[in-house]
């Protein structure tokens, strides 16, 4: 990771005050001055899992949150196992050191764990991140910031292993005597390592010259192979530049903004809220749940605009390409929106991606399609409409269809606003046609009079599919428990497969689009939302044809 | 293990076969001669991997195991006969990168100085492998154990 222009939030999150406050001190103290890299230092009164979890604090978190860390800081997080703290650090930006006893190992399987208890950890994590955020031993080492000195790290790890507090600490003495081996590329003074540098909290006895890897008593090193995979945890934590999914690797598709993780929201920070409890099926059993009633078709259509529909439509598909990702299938997103099309609004697609106008050509002519562009995120083919009018045939439809169906285990189809009509001009024929070859119908509502009645005439169309109405949520409690609004949806809900709320976040789904963000990256609640919508879809029932 | 690709119904041409199949053997020997190449690292053996190895990559993989070869134990590499190769990516798309996913079973074996065995290893490996759109060079991977 280079540091040249960025900027870190290392906050201390220990239970125990004396031991955050005395971290954060020693990581202060111990910060290089003329780091490219600036870092604040610091430690909120609300610490642990409530700094997550508690609901009561939140308010006040936020407004300690924006006094005092910068907006382009990347947050670093430190902290000390407790029960339940993993489920809270699902989808949150940031990086995480959590300490860990010897019967914990493994709950962060994501992030930084370190072995030590509770009294240690302190020392534990200052040597972590001295090391993790140290000057890059060698030149182009991806895995190193510059903000510390490596060598205040060996200077830990000796103060570690004099204080007994930790079995790891000759192995971490060990790797800091091999790295100070090699010249550093910045050097810097010498510090003397006087026990008066440090913090009161650390009352330890002054360190020995005796390397504590030539004690007999030390564990021996671990195998290079089990190092070379630590090393690709870190690097695949730090490095954005390895593709996660073969939709990455096309070269020319790292724009801006479009292959880089999303910069930190302080939105993602968990609340207290179902949306933030994370999804209740795993990847594995969404994707099996996709798969076994694959191949399927999710049209995502509307009377009325302004609901959110392409939203919801990019939403859907990138969430069910990600599930898919990991069991080697593809998912598509199609642009039916003959009269406007913008699903690529969503995607942020290059200008010159393959169209469905051009597919349909190629498999009209009976030549081979050209190859979709595929979205940013993973395992989602994209297949753009033309700005210029354009209309098709119910023929150009199920010939389209049957090419996608062979090719994707989803292919989620955003429609015009139009009821379905063969009759009443090309926008309202092609969702008409699109309808016939669905397997599911997916119709986004918010929570007002009009597009309630939309919803309720799309519901009256004829040999429609099974059905999903995602229910934009008011944040007016008002509106939410009006008679009237409750009176609707008890309606609809009894005429389609399952009504599902989705939480209004239409600025910030906006921002994103500004922004070139892809949609369900908006917020965790919408990761989560979208991620249901998709689960209830490959939930819906097979559609009867005749 | 065929990819995702070729599991589509897609017409081939007998060209795009040929080319197909003549970069697939490049990245099957560069898989090859990578994992080779790691199991002599991991001996403390020395191999050329600067010679088809992104720099910064061949600097990491280096400096990643270094540690491990001190302390006077050395591994005894067995990755045994066989590996599992799945190749993504669209081989014929000059213009992309292709990536390899390789699993196979470690059964190193660490013995100390006096030749006593330290830990067998009993593992699964997966390394993925990320080369140039010409699949004459290897510029990243991710090992991972199981």
């Amino acid at each position: 990771m280079s540091a040249e222009g960025r900027s870190f939030a290392f906050i201390s999150l220990l239970r125990d005050e004396a031991g955050a406050r005395g971290l954060s001190g020693l990581l202060e103290g111990l910060a290089r001055p003329n780091a490219e890299a600036t870092s604040v230092f610091l430690v909120p009164d609300v610490r642990g899992l409530d700094f997550f979890a508690a609901s009561d604090r939140q308010a006040a978190l936020d407004r300690w949150w924006g006094a005092n860390v910068p907006g382009d800081a990347l947050p670093v997080y430190l902290l000390s196992h407790e029960s339940g703290l993993a489920d809270w650090l699902h989808g949150l930006d940031g990086v995480f050191f959590v300490t860990v006893g010897d019967g914990d190992t493994g709950a962060y399987p994501q992030w930084t764990e370190v072995r030590s208890d509770m009294d240690g950890a302190p020392l534990a994590l200052a040597e972590t991140v001295i090391t993790r955020y140290g000057v890059a031993p060698d030149p182009g080492a991806s895995n190193s910031a510059d903000v510390f000195d490596l060598r205040d790290a060996r200077m830990i790890a000796r103060l570690r292993a004099d204080s007994d507090t930790t079995r790891s600490a000759a192995s971490a003495l060990a790797s800091a005597q091999e790295s100070d081996a090699r010249p550093l590329p910045k050097p810097a003074p010498v510090r003397p390592y006087a026990r008066q540098d440090l913090p009161p909290l650390f009352d330890v006895a002054e360190p020995t010259a005796t390397p504590a890897a030539s004690d007999p008593t030390a564990s021996p090193p671990s195998d290079p192979i089990e190092l070379l995979a630590a090393e690709s945890e870190r690097a695949e934590r730090q490095s954005p530049a390895w593709p996660p999914s073969r939709s990455d690797w096309r070269a020319g598709s790292a724009a801006p903004g479009n292959l880089t993780a999303p910069r930190w929201r302080r939105s993602l920070l968990p609340r207290a809220s179902p949306w933030s409890r994370g999804a209740r099926t795993t990847d594995a059993e969404l994707a099996a749940l996709l798969l076994n009633r694959a191949p399927r078709i999710v049209v995502v259509g509307s009377r009325k605009g302004g609901v959110g529909k392409t939203s919801h439509a990019a939403g859907m598909a990138i969430s069910g390409g990600a599930v898919l990702d990991s069991v080697g299938h593809v998912a598509a997103i199609v642009d039916a929106n003959v009269a406007n099309p913008d699903a690529w609004g969503q995607l942020s697609l290059p200008e010159h991606a393959a169209t469905v106008r051009d597919v349909v050509a190629a498999l009209a002519r009976g030549t081979q399609p050209p190859s979709p562009i595929h979205s940013a995120t993973p395992a989602l083919a994209c297949y753009p409409e033309r700005r210029d009018g354009t209309e098709y045939s119910r023929t150009d439809i199920h010939r389209l269809a049957a090419h996608l169906r062979a090719r994707y285990s989803l292919v989620v189809v955003d429609m015009s606003n139009r009821l379905p009509d063969p009759t009443s001009g090309p926008e309202a024929a092609v969702a008409a046609f699109w309808l016939e070859e669905a397997d599911a119908l997916v119709l986004p509502t918010a929570m007002s009079r009009q597009d309630f009645n939309g919803v309720l005439d799309y519901l009256d169309v004829r040999g429609r599919p099974p059905t999903v109405v995602p229910c934009i949520t008011s944040g007016a409690r008002r509106n939410r428990r009006h008679p009237v609004t409750r009176e609707y949806l008890d309606v609809i809900a009894s005429r389609v497969d399952r009504v599902l709320e989705i939480p209004d976040e239409a600025e910030n789904v906006r921002l994103a689009g500004m922004d070139g963000v892809p949609v369900q990256e908006v917020s965790a609640k919408m990761r989560v939302a979208y991620r249901a919508l998709t689960e209830a879809v490959a939930r819906l029932p097979a559609r009867a044809r005749a | 293990m065929k990819s995702v690709r070729q599991r589509l119904p897609i017409p081939r041409r007998r060209e795009d076969d040929d080319e197909r199949d003549r970069r697939t053997t490049l990245v099957i020997g560069l898989v090859d001669r990578f994992v080779f190449d790691l199991g002599v690292l991991a001996a403390g053996g020395e191999a050329d991997i600067e010679s088809y190895v992104a720099p910064d990559v061949a600097t990491r993989v280096r400096s990643a195991m270094r540690p491990g070869l001190a302390g006077g134990v050395t591994t005894r590499p067995d990755f045994g006969e066989y590996a599992q190769v799945r190749i993504e990516g669209e081989l014929l798309d000059e213009d992309a990168t292709v990536r390899a996913v390789v699993e196979f079973d470690d059964r190193s074996v660490r013995v100390d100085a006096q030749g006593r065995t330290v830990a067998r290893m009993r593992r699964r490996v997966r390394l993925l492998v990320l080369f140039d759109p010409a699949v004459t060079r290897v510029i990243d991977h991710r090992l991972e154990l199981t």
